[in-house]
């Protein structure tokens, strides 16, 4: 019979006397976990509700109708006529709330249709799918609230919002009108009704609200039967679009998934590297406890069981506290994620964490596997032999083989392929292989120091160098956790100021106009004819931007005229002179960085664009930027547009001034002689305000993962340094009787550790400058289709790398300060 | 050149305290070779920490080289032990990863002479190390291993010299052999030695013997 149970409780007893070692193991590994498993979370609650946005959306009907001719609103007669033709739909209205807590979208809808459609639920059939998201606000009120299903429809009316949307904008049961009008009873859904982030109303509701009599947004079609037909019914009021045509990005949402996975993985190996590291020192120190075990009689398999056994521990603990600290990072990075999504890829769901006994299952299933990859290695070690405390003339040739072995494979990889994985991988390899290179760097290093001549007037410095040759291979993981999650940190930093330098370039570039106007469609004519006479204002011209599809996508085409301050604001891949010449005589047109992705489109090729139905093959002239928008858009000339669009028209006016300061001069006589309100004027300061919101969260929380994970290297640095210290004591006592001071030594021990924090932090700097190069060139680029240059940000690295350093050294110096109280 | 008197020690085993040296005089003049042996668990070895410093008494004086051992401050200790006093260890004790000439100079380095002087490298050829001076410790057998803690040890000129069972890890021959090297350069040296033994073998190169029992020198 196995007798596991005393030999595990033997095994056991050790963390009972040695608390600190326990401690550094479940952090290291509850820390990996949780990093881990709070990028799992998110990544599949962002996808969740991209795919139930994605559905909500256009997933479940077939058609719209939309204005068209650059109108914003369709007259509701439209909807009737259809009506009474057969043609059943969904009329709804959308637009913006300005509340007490901000700006809220809101979405009106007739009900009536709908009831319809849920009666005949029994019969339905793929042919007649329903919108999913209006469907199931109904039957959750019809559910939850009893009578509130006829308040919903009838004066004075309720407004729905999900519980996620209430909690993330801080609803208390108070919501009104800036104008201080009051606003209809809200009635909080659960958000699995996916009611999205938009308040839901019925359609006479939002007419009332927004101040849109009789006017809808759209009309979202059950079926399509005869196309043709319903065309001709619409006429030159709406168009008809057909949502297989919508824009599809399962690749862009992909690409943000990977890279957040991508964070959390590389957490969870600085975890493991930390956690490695204690175990490999309470497992050493127990060699002799396994010999005493055999002595009595324990068996090897009784031995691996105990381990084993041990193991498993470790990782339910571990599991748990994972889940729970994944639970709070989680928490803390979700409002972000959802407003990246929301702007980033429509996906306007409210993203809600679903947490079951499966969330769990893959907390152990991760914390098991961590547990396996850093206890393993030591218990086979200890099994085998005992460990030696003796040290050759190595100079762990072992890493540098794995380094160079990881930079062939590097070299390779994007040698065969370039795609996002590959890039991710290349980084990921790349990061690795030069962080490999450390324990070499520092073993060869500090061999070579210690055989100068100089350094033997030292003894104390000279002892401290040549230890550091054996403590290498104790300290050399938590160093390369610490460099890894430095490197990562400066490569991040390094991005996001990139990106953000260079986001508000292009927006200074993109929004040079000095006021941008949207008005009714009277006030248009008398506008531009006043704008044109006013003597602050240097151009002004109408904003065309109408719907069309771009090489079977969904898109917009944008017009363009000859005047060079329009020109200069689209801001190019590649500039050339000659290219507006070539627009001017139609020979071909612009297109974005997204659509020359999606289309796999480069300057010179041809691209098919169709265009109030007809349908042009033309040149790709240039590809211009796109950061920050995923929607497909070409730039054709205006006078081309105009002559294959003759009715085109716009509510939009775009406005240059000589001088900037003249702006509000000119919106007061806007606003005085000619009825503009303030809403219909919008400066360029709040649309880059807006756009960069969309980045900002995400930068935010992408920082926060970061800084989390260098913090956990930071731990795994004292956990080292406190281990380290220990295995060095016995060496230590020697020096000491030898005439150094305990002070002394523990100084000596301190700043050799401080100068290889310091290598490795230096070391961390370019490492960190070729992740952000790669990231950007062989992930971005190929996800995104956007690509920038690297700008080195020396204050914020040297800040980052400054703050590391002496959280690390501080962490070395408890480790040192514990040390040298227990040498006492 | 040391003196101790009335010296007490005593440890706390769990709520009891264990005394480990009771009252105990031991004087030793300079030159002298003293053998000390006892039973396990006597205080030998907790009577040579307190010689070099190492753990503080609960009374009486400690005086080698006419300085009282208990008024130095850590520091001060670090220095005196330094310039006055060599110790060789049962277990040998190098420092693992110097070479063997680097542990043997270690010492004079920490007192800012130089790394080799005449009477030194006379010393490592009676030892016989001229040919492990490169090698590492892990490199070196116990016998060998000992010869360079002894050589370590005398390579500054200690006034005295503490040996804690420095033969106790050799096999009989072996010990034989580095003992009579080890009373070599010791007389060669000058220093004062107290020995610490469990062999009659070893005590045996002694003209002097102290038995400790129950935290006294007891005679015979």
């Amino acid at each position: 019979m196995l007798r596991i149970w005393p030999v595990s409780v033997a095994l056991f007893s050790h963390f009972l006397r040695h608390p600190s070692q326990a401690l550094f193991l479940l952090l290291g590994l509850s820390a990996g976990v949780a990093m881990y498993l709070t990028t799992l979370m998110l990544s599949a609650a962002a996808e969740q509700t991209f795919l139930a946005a994605n559905q909500a959306i256009g997933g479940e009907i077939v058609a719209e109708v939309r204005p068209a001719n650059g109108a914003n609103y369709i007259p509701e007669s439209l909807y009737r006529l259809l009506k009474q033709k057969g043609i059943e739909g969904i009329p709804v209205l959308e637009g913006h709330l300005k509340t007490n807590l901000g700006i809220l979208p809101i979405q009106g809808f007739d009900a009536f249709p709908m009831l319809n459609q849920t009666g005949k639920s029994s019969q339905r059939v793929e042919a007649e799918p329903v919108t999913r998201e209006f469907e199931n606000a109904l039957e959750a009120i019809a559910e939850e609230q009893g009578n509130a299903f006829f308040q919903f429809m009838f004066p004075p009316y309720s407004l729905l919002m999900s519980r996620g949307l209430s909690e993330s904008v801080g609803y208390q049961g108070e919501l009104s009108l800036v104008s201080g009008a009051p606003l209809p009873k809200v009635s909080l859904l659960a958000d699995e009704v996916a009611l999205g982030r938009a308040l839901l109303c019925d359609l006479r509701c939002s007419q009332l609200l927004l101040d849109k009599p009789e006017r809808v947004t759209s009309i979202r079609l059950f079926q399509l039967t005869h196309p043709e037909q319903l065309e001709a019914l619409l006429g030159d009021t709406a168009q008809l679009v057909q949502l297989d045509k919508q824009i599809s990005n399962p690749a862009f949402s992909k690409a943000f998934f990977l890279n957040l996975q991508g964070i959390g993985l590389l957490a969870l190996v600085v975890g493991i590297f930390m956690a490695f590291n204690a175990a490999r020192f309470s497992v050493h120190q127990r060699a002799e406890t396994v010999e005493t075990c055999r002595l009595c009689g324990a068996s090897a398999l009784e031995i691996h069981s105990a381990f084993a056994i041990e193991m498993l521990g470790w990782a339910i603990v571990a599991s748990l506290c994972g889940l729970f600290m994944a639970l709070l990072f989680s928490a803390l990075l979700l409002p972000g994620l959802g407003l990246t999504l929301l702007q980033l890829f429509g996906a306007d769901n409210v993203v809600t964490l679903h947490i079951g006994v499966e969330t769990w299952l893959i907390a152990l299933a991760i914390a098991l596997l961590a547990s396996v990859i850093a206890l393993w290695q030591p218990f086979r070690e200890t099994l085998r032999q005992r460990p030696k405390e003796t040290i050759s003339r190595r100079n762990n040739t072992g890493y540098l083989r794995l380094s160079l072995i990881l930079g062939a494979v590097t070299l390779l990889m994007n040698g065969i392929v370039q795609n996002q994985l590959t890039g991710l991988l290349s980084a990921a390899a790349l990061l690795f292989a030069t962080v490999l290179l450390i324990p070499w760097l520092l073993t060869t290093l500090f061999r070579r120091l210690e055989r100068r001549d100089w350094l033997q007037r030292w003894p104390l410095i000279h002892w401290c160098w040549s230890e550091d040759a054996v403590q290498q291979r104790h300290q050399s993981l938590a160093l390369m956790a610490y460099a890894i999650s430095l490197a990562a940190s400066i490569g991040i930093i390094t991005m996001v100021i990139s990106f953000e330098k260079t986001f508000n370039s292009y927006l200074d570039t993109l929004l040079a106009e000095s006021i941008y106007l949207r008005l009714n469609q009277s006030q248009v004519e008398e506008v531009s004819r006043a704008l044109n006479n006013h003597p602050a204002v240097a151009h002004q011209y109408r904003f065309y931007r109408p719907p069309a599809i771009l090489d079977n996508r969904r898109g917009y085409v944008r017009a363009m005229d000859v005047n060079p301050l329009r020109q200069q604001s689209v801001s190019l891949e590649q500039d050339s002179s000659e290219l507006w010449e070539e627009l001017s005589q139609r020979e071909g047109v612009l297109i974005n960085q997204a659509l020359a992705l999606q289309a796999e489109r480069q300057t010179g090729q041809t691209i098919s664009l169709e265009i109030n139905g007809m349908e042009i093959t033309t040149k790709v002239l240039g590809v211009f930027h796109s950061y920050g928008n995923l929607t497909p858009e070409a730039i054709i000339d205006e006078a081309w547009l105009k002559q294959i669009w003759p009715e085109l028209v716009t509510d939009r006016i775009g406005v240059y001034l000589h001088e900037s300061h003249d702006s509000e001069a000119v919106q007061s006589v806007l606003s005085q002689q000619y009825n503009v309100t303030p809403g219909q004027m919008l400066l360029p300061e709040t649309l880059k305000t807006i756009a960069r919101n969309t980045f900002h969260q995400t930068f935010a929380a992408t920082r926060i993962l970061s800084f989390s994970i260098l913090v956990i290297a930071c731990i795994g640095i004292f956990s080292a340094a406190y281990t380290d210290l220990n295995a060095q004591r016995q060496q230590a006592q020697i020096i000491q009787w030898l005439g150094v001071s305990r002070l002394s030594v523990a100084t000596g021990l301190w700043s050799r550790q401080g100068l290889t924090l310091c290598f490795a932090s230096l070391l961390s700097i370019p490492i960190g400058l070729m992740v952000a190069w790669i990231s950007i060139f062989l992930i971005l680029k190929p996800a995104f289709g956007w690509y920038f240059p690297v700008m080195i940000a020396a204050s914020d690295i040297s800040g980052t790398t400054g703050l590391a350093i002496v959280i690390a050294l501080l962490g070395s110096a408890l480790g040192s300060l514990f040390v040298w109280r227990k040498s006492a | 050149m040391i003196n101790i008197q009335a010296l007490n020690k005593s440890y706390l085993d769990g709520s009891r305290q264990l005394k480990i040296l009771d009252n105990l005089d031991l004087t030793l003049a300079a030159g002298e070779s003293v053998a000390l042996m006892g039973q396990s668990g006597a205080g030998k070895s907790t009577l040579l920490h307190l010689i070099g410093g190492f753990l503080r008494p609960d009374s009486g004086a400690v005086a080698v080289s006419g300085t009282s051992i208990g008024e130095l401050s850590d520091h001060q200790l670090a220095v005196f032990r330094r310039r006055h006093l060599g110790v060789v260890f049962q277990q040998y004790n190098l420092i693992r990863s110097l070479t063997v000439l680097d542990n043997i100079t270690f010492s004079r380095r920490l007192n800012g002479y130089p790394p080799l002087d005449e009477d030194t490298r006379q010393m490592i050829g009676v030892l016989g190390l001229e040919h492990l001076l490169r090698r590492l410790p892990a490199e070196l057998s116990g016998g060998e291993q000992q010869r360079v803690a002894i050589a370590r040890a005398l390579a500054v000129k200690p006034s005295v010299l503490l040996a804690d069972e420095p033969t106790g890890n050799l096999d009989e021959d072996t010990a034989t052999a580095v003992m009579e090297q080890f009373m070599d350069v010791v007389a060669i040296s000058g220093a004062t030695l107290l020995l610490v033994t469990h062999s009659r073998l070893t005590a045996g190169y002694f003209s002097r013997i102290e038995r400790l029992s129950h935290g006294r020198l007891v005679s015979g």
